[in-house]
């Protein structure tokens, strides 16, 4: 199952950082106008596993989540459902995720926030395989009967 | 005669000030943050984000400060912030083979692919209280090599820009491989599954269910009656650790308004499978069964009591028997919520006048009666 381009900026700006979000959002806040098809509202989603890791789905436990829907210039609509309940990640995750969806901005935040947020990923993937590789058990036998 | 009294509204109100109070400790010792909790008390808010049954990190760290540490009370503040919640949905279920871990380790093979993964564990720490919780050093940053067995041009690549690793096969495909592994191959994996919280628990319970109940149960409990199996309350053989996985999971989720699947967050889960040797009475072959185990946060001890109990609950079905606690799922699974057992147990506190008084009055009246009592006390 390969992603769409979409599925992919939707799962960065929900893992992203609020900060970041904001300031990647400032440069455009002035000129985007939106109204709200669904308000930020948080609540939960039931997280199923698998018996065996691959077998029958089972419920594991619920977590919260927030999302909201917005729409920007008379036609495109973002849609954001973010882990936890900051509402103000949603909103700017949907408004970013409508941005994304127009090719104007699409080619300016690529530049700037996009960036910005890959390259965060990429520095957190590296802490934690460091992290993982220095614990990793490298076994080894000693030679005997000398 | 009943008088209904009324009372005690002053006291109750000054009992709330006061525990606040309490609570709060001596002000002259600075306050903890939501912050400070949840990141250098992060496994207790893992034990009630799993007990709780909702993984928040903000919502358990409240509950812990609230709970003034008390965890079964902070789990109960959960269950009841949950019930304030509307439910979206259900998630896609999770990969677990997927899993970015952290920390892995496996007792059945030394050489599994992909390595014995320590990760943060307390299992090759000395248990030694540090003298003076003040003073001690902030972790070194240096890292230790394994510089006995590496060899130089690796030790030299440890600065390199490592990315994380692949996804690690199963340690019990290595036994499935090899047909040693009983499983019901008959059906391919529904997609729908119950839900405890939005139904009664009923006998025979289904394994999902089981599996829910277990993953939300209290952690003492479910350690105690694994632990009477491994004394031999209902477990003949040694049980081994096939595979412990400590990592994290995608969250996805498939809103209605869009028609595709979403990553909602990540959350880190405890993965455990317990092998057992069962032999195949039919088949008359030697094998292994597993059992399953899986919880919120960093939580092993739980993981793989649960395992241990998802066999030995398993085994019930086939058998017929409840010569063990541990292999009752009744017993277990009407008795391992903490919120449920809690509540009961603590009722007695309320005022039990009238309901007493009858007892008094059954008392009083006996000598009366001159027929001794067979019946109820």
């Amino acid at each position: 199952m390969t992603e769409t381009p979409r599925q992919k900026w939707m799962q960065m700006l929900a893992d992203a950082d609020v900060a970041d979000l904001t300031a990647g959002y400032a440069p455009f806040a002035e000129k985007v106008s939106y109204t709200w098809l669904v308000k930020p509202e948080t609540g939960m989603l039931m997280v199923q596993g698998r018996a065996d890791s691959t077998g029958d789905p089972f419920c594991l436990g619920e977590m919260t989540v927030t999302r909201c829907m917005v729409q920007v210039m008379d036609d495109i609509q973002g849609y954001a459902m973010i882990q936890g309940s900051d509402h103000e990640h949603a909103r700017l995750a949907a408004l970013l995720d409508a941005l994304l969806q127009m090719s104007d901005f699409h080619a300016k935040l690529a530049a700037t926030l996009m960036a910005v947020l890959k390259s965060r990923e990429q520095q957190r993937q590296q802490v934690m395989a460091k992290e993982i590789s220095d614990t990793t058990v490298e076994f080894f036998t000693l030679k005997r009967g000398e | 005669m009943y008088v209904a009294v009324k009372g005690g509204e002053k006291a109750v109100k000054n009992s709330q000030r006061l525990v606040a109070e309490k609570r709060r400790g001596d002000t002259g010792v600075q306050k903890i943050s939501m912050d400070q909790i949840a990141n250098q008390l992060g496994l207790g808010v893992d034990r009630v984000m799993a007990e709780g049954s909702l993984y928040d990190v903000t919502a358990a760290a409240m509950a812990i400060q609230q709970a003034q540490g008390d965890m079964t009370e902070a789990v109960f503040l959960v269950r009841a912030f949950r019930t304030t919640l509307k439910r979206f949905g259900n998630s896609i279920p999770v990969q677990t083979t997927k899993m970015t871990a952290i920390r892995r380790v496996s007792g059945i093979f030394k050489d599994i692919p992909g390595g014995q993964i320590l990760g943060p564990t307390y299992d090759y720490t000395h248990r030694l209280i540090e003298p003076d919780p003040e003073n001690v050093p902030d972790p070194p940053c240096d890292r230790q090599t394994d510089t006995e067995t590496a060899p130089p041009d690796q030790t030299a690549a440890c600065d390199d820009i490592s990315s994380l690793p692949g996804e690690l096969p199963r340690v019990i495909d290595i036994l499935q491989a090899q047909g040693l592994l009983q499983q019901d191959k008959t059906r391919p994996p529904g997609d729908a599954a119950e839900d405890l919280t939005r139904q009664p628990l009923a006998f025979p319970v289904s394994r999902n269910l089981r599996l829910q109940a277990l993953a939300r149960g209290d952690e003492g409990f479910i350690l105690g009656t694994a632990y009477s199996l491994q004394r031999g309350f209902g477990l003949d053989r040694h049980p081994f650790l096939g595979e412990l996985k400590v990592g994290y999971v995608a969250v996805r989720y498939t809103p209605p308004e869009l028609g595709f699947d979403i990553h909602v967050g990540h959350m880190k889960l405890t993965e455990c499978v317990m092998v057992n040797r069962q032999d195949d009475a039919a088949r008359k072959a030697a094998g292994f069964e597993t059992g399953y185990g899986l919880v919120f946060g960093q939580n092993e001890r739980k993981a793989m009591s649960m395992s241990l109990l998802d066999r030995s609950l398993a085994a019930e079905k086939n058998t017929g028997k409840t010569d063990y606690p541990a292999r009752d799922p009744e017993f277990i699974l009407s008795h391992c919520d903490n919120v449920e057992s809690s509540g009961f147990v603590q009722h007695l506190k309320l005022p039990h006048y009238v309901d007493f008084q009858s007892e008094l009055v059954f008392i009083r009246n006996r000598p009366k009666d001159h027929a001794p009592d067979k019946g109820n006390p």
